[in-house]
């Protein structure tokens, strides 16, 4: 244990969270190398040879959904705007039942290694699966970027690190496990940084309580400083426009869905999925005390994004609070992590394999792979380093996107024959489109109209799916096998 | 594509300006069952008012100096918290507060103007004398270090609402108690894997 004031200086957080972070990264090492020499072919580094339990796997998918976005961002908007936020995990617990019940089975069924193969096979179109890919490469660098900021936020206020200089040791570090080992180490790995999280984050929250004075007090403090704090700081139709871009995104997330391919069986899956859902309660109910408890302690930061690592740096014991900062980069590598398996494996299976060279060898394909992680991890960075604005709203931003150009694909697609490969372009790209549109006109009337553009998204993306669909020439009964096979779903 | 596309999306969101707090001094001096807190503000940008916040604490009681009767300075007393509104004069606010609290030491309140600071621009220092060693809690708020003189002093990035130097003289010490909960977790998940691993080498 560190000497504390009383022993003549004050405790070090910085020499505690290099001892801890030091273990950290020794064990992700092991486990990387441990799984390099496990890796022998796509399968193998994509989807973990499929061996992935339920236990580990709803560490992976809490894991991989517990980002900066939930740290730094979640934090901060908690700290920002209280307690009304919180009701947004309704949506993303929503999503994931979605999943659970109409997407995950039948994903895993089918067994594929990414997610535009299931767009390519399911619509039976290799223009649609590349289009998928690309448009995942393009919305998960803007998803990228919000993970990298968070990493320069807290190298600056726990280091007095500059930001880029934050993020490339974040980005070296992440493509070094990512590129050795693939899902296999990073499916351990996330594992014991989901334990790390939900430990970090449930012993600091006493801390805090003590530090505020108990939760009558800091809830008096609360209300006097602003009462939209502990009431409703958002208005219900911001709050169902946050639920539905997590909600809907998540139900069709490529980076958690790349995840289920990696499990045994749908049994594993959807077992999976719930004991996520248990970890994020637990996670969620603990960012919610953080983020408002930091306010009592902290009341005016510059920026919301600060919350957690000043609160990290300032408050907490130094072995608590180098844990949680070791946490906080946990979950910024898990998710960075899996958002480069995805489009790693989207540049060199889905448009390099599939469209470029499709006599590659395996060995060139992950050679390929590896190379594509390394240099789309370098791309966000820049944008990272404009800093637009915070995490959280870089985070709700890209799932707006997901959500508009792939639930539609995804979700209805898997559980409507009718949809053709036309009908799936035309969702994907009007779905984009229209999020896109009405982000720069109809969005900035949403306090009297309260229509979000991920709403508008959603809605033209599964109007274009119908009518296209209808319009076009149906997929052949062999490419709909697989995912329709009892007459219950049969239309 | 993916350059001009990120860059579109991020153009969405924008940053809203805020005045700055470009240095805060406080002082205590704590005297037996005492803390006399002496604190000097600077915000820039302000506008034509800013307020500042400090948590009212049940166990204790706050004496100020001033009676806060010009029409530039208003001290509202709220369920939890003390806000006190200053008028601005010009740009930029300077401000000194003195107040006493006496009662509960554990937790001293700091008035926190509603500006923050800036990274490399602002300066926050907390000097705090005359607190036997035998009365320093083993963790604190804001990170303090000892100077020569027996003072302890503090410059945080940002103002906190309060200071914990001083032992709480009753209750669970909950920071202690989550710093050895740490290494019991360490410890117990170690061994449980090690178990594990035991039990899934004797089934094979």
């Amino acid at each position: 244990m560190d000497a504390g004031p009383a022993g003549g200086s004050a405790p070090n957080v910085t020499a505690t969270f290099f001892v801890v972070a030091g273990i950290y990264f020794a064990i992700i090492l092991g486990i990387s190398i441990w799984s390099y020499f496990r890796t022998a072919d796509e399968v193998d580094f994509i989807a973990a040879g499929r061996s992935i339990g339920p236990i580990v796997g709803g560490a992976v998918l809490a894991a991989t959904q517990i980002s900066a976005g939930t740290f730094v961002g979640t934090v901060g908007r908690h700290y920002l705007a209280g307690v009304s936020w919180w009701y947004v995990w309704f949506g993303v617990w929503a999503g994931w039942l979605v999943s659970a019940f109409w997407v995950a089975p039948k994903l895993r069924r089918f067994g594929a290694l990414t997610v535009p193969d299931y767009i390519a096979v399911r619509f039976g179109s290799k223009a649609a699966g590349a289009l998928a890919g690309a448009l995942i490469v393009i919305s998960y660098t803007v998803y990228l970027v919000a993970q990298f900021q968070a990493g320069g936020e807290i190298g600056l206020t726990v280091f007095g690190m500059r930001p880029l200089t934050a993020m490339l040791i974040l980005v070296a570090s992440t493509a070094v496990y990512t590129v050795l080992g693939g899902v296999r180490s990073s499916s351990y790995i996330e594992f014991i940084q989901t334990l790390i999280m939900v430990s970090a984050l449930v012993i600091a929250v006493p801390v805090l309580l003590h530090y505020a004075g108990g939760l009558a007090p800091a809830k008096h403090f609360l209300d006097s400083l602003d009462p939209r704090l502990t009431a409703t700081f958002y208005g219900w139709k911001e709050i169902v426009a946050f639920s539905v871009s997590f909600g809907f995104s998540i139900a069709a997330a490529p980076y958690e869905m790349t995840r289920y391919y990696s499990m045994r069986d749908e049994r594993t899956v959807r077992r999976a999925i719930y004991v996520a859902i248990g970890f994020q309660v637990v996670i969620g109910v603990s960012v919610l005390g953080i983020g408002m408890l930091t306010r009592v302690l902290f009341p005016t930061l510059s920026s919301q994004d600060l919350a957690s690592s000043v609160m990290a740096f300032e408050v907490l014991p130094p072995l608590v609070g180098a844990l949680l900062l070791v946490a906080m980069l946990s979950a910024i590598m898990s998710t960075v992590n899996s958002i480069l398996l995805v489009v790693g494996a989207g540049v060199a299976h889905d448009l390099y394999g599939k469209l470029l060279r499709p006599q590659a060898s395996q060995k060139h394909l992950v050679l390929v792979n590896r190379v594509s992680i390394f240099l789309l991890a370098l791309i966000p960075v820049y944008f990272a380093l404009q800093k637009y604005g915070d995490v959280q709203t870089i985070v709700v931003e890209q799932a707006k996107f997901i959500a508009s150009f792939f639930f539609v694909p995804v979700v209805i697609g898997l559980n409507w024959r009718r949809g053709t490969a036309a009908g799936a372009g035309a969702a994907m790209v009007g779905g984009f489109l229209a999020c896109l549109v009405w982000e720069f006109t109809g969005q900035r009337g949403f306090a009297s109209h309260g229509i979000d553009a991920v709403e508008v998204g959603i809605a033209v993306s599964l109007v274009l799916f119908v009518v296209v669909s209808r319009f076009t020439r149906p997929v052949p009964e062999q490419n709909l096998a697989v995912f329709f096979d009892s007459p219950s779903d049969r239309r | 594509m993916t350059f001009l596309a990120g860059r579109v999306l991020l153009a969405l969101v924008a940053a809203v300006p805020q005045g700055t707090l470009q240095d805060a001094r406080i002082h205590i001096a704590i005297a037996g069952g005492t803390a006399r807190v002496v604190a000097r503000y600077r915000v820039t940008d302000a506008g034509d008012s800013i307020r500042l916040n400090a948590m009212r604490v049940a166990s204790q009681q706050t004496a100020f100096d001033r009676q806060f009767r010009d029409p530039w300075l208003r001290l509202d007393t709220l369920p939890g918290l003390f806000r006190l509104t200053a008028a601005g004069r010009g740009r930029a606010i300077a401000l000194e507060l003195r107040y006493t609290v006496s009662g509960d030491l554990s937790r001293i309140p700091l008035f926190v103007p509603e500006a923050p600071t800036t990274a490399g621009q602002s300066r926050v220092t907390i000097l705090v004398d005359g607190l036997a060693a035998e009365r320093v809690a083993r963790f604190v708020v804001p990170r303090f270090i000892r100077d020569p003189g027996g003072a302890w002093r503090a410059a945080p990035d940002h103002l906190p609402s309060l200071v914990a130097l001083v032992q709480p003289e009753s209750g669970v010490p909950v920071p202690e108690l989550a710093q050895w909960s740490v290494l019991l977790i360490a410890i117990g998940g170690t061994l449980a894997w090690m178990l594990a691993q035991l039990a899934a080498r004797r089934r094979t």
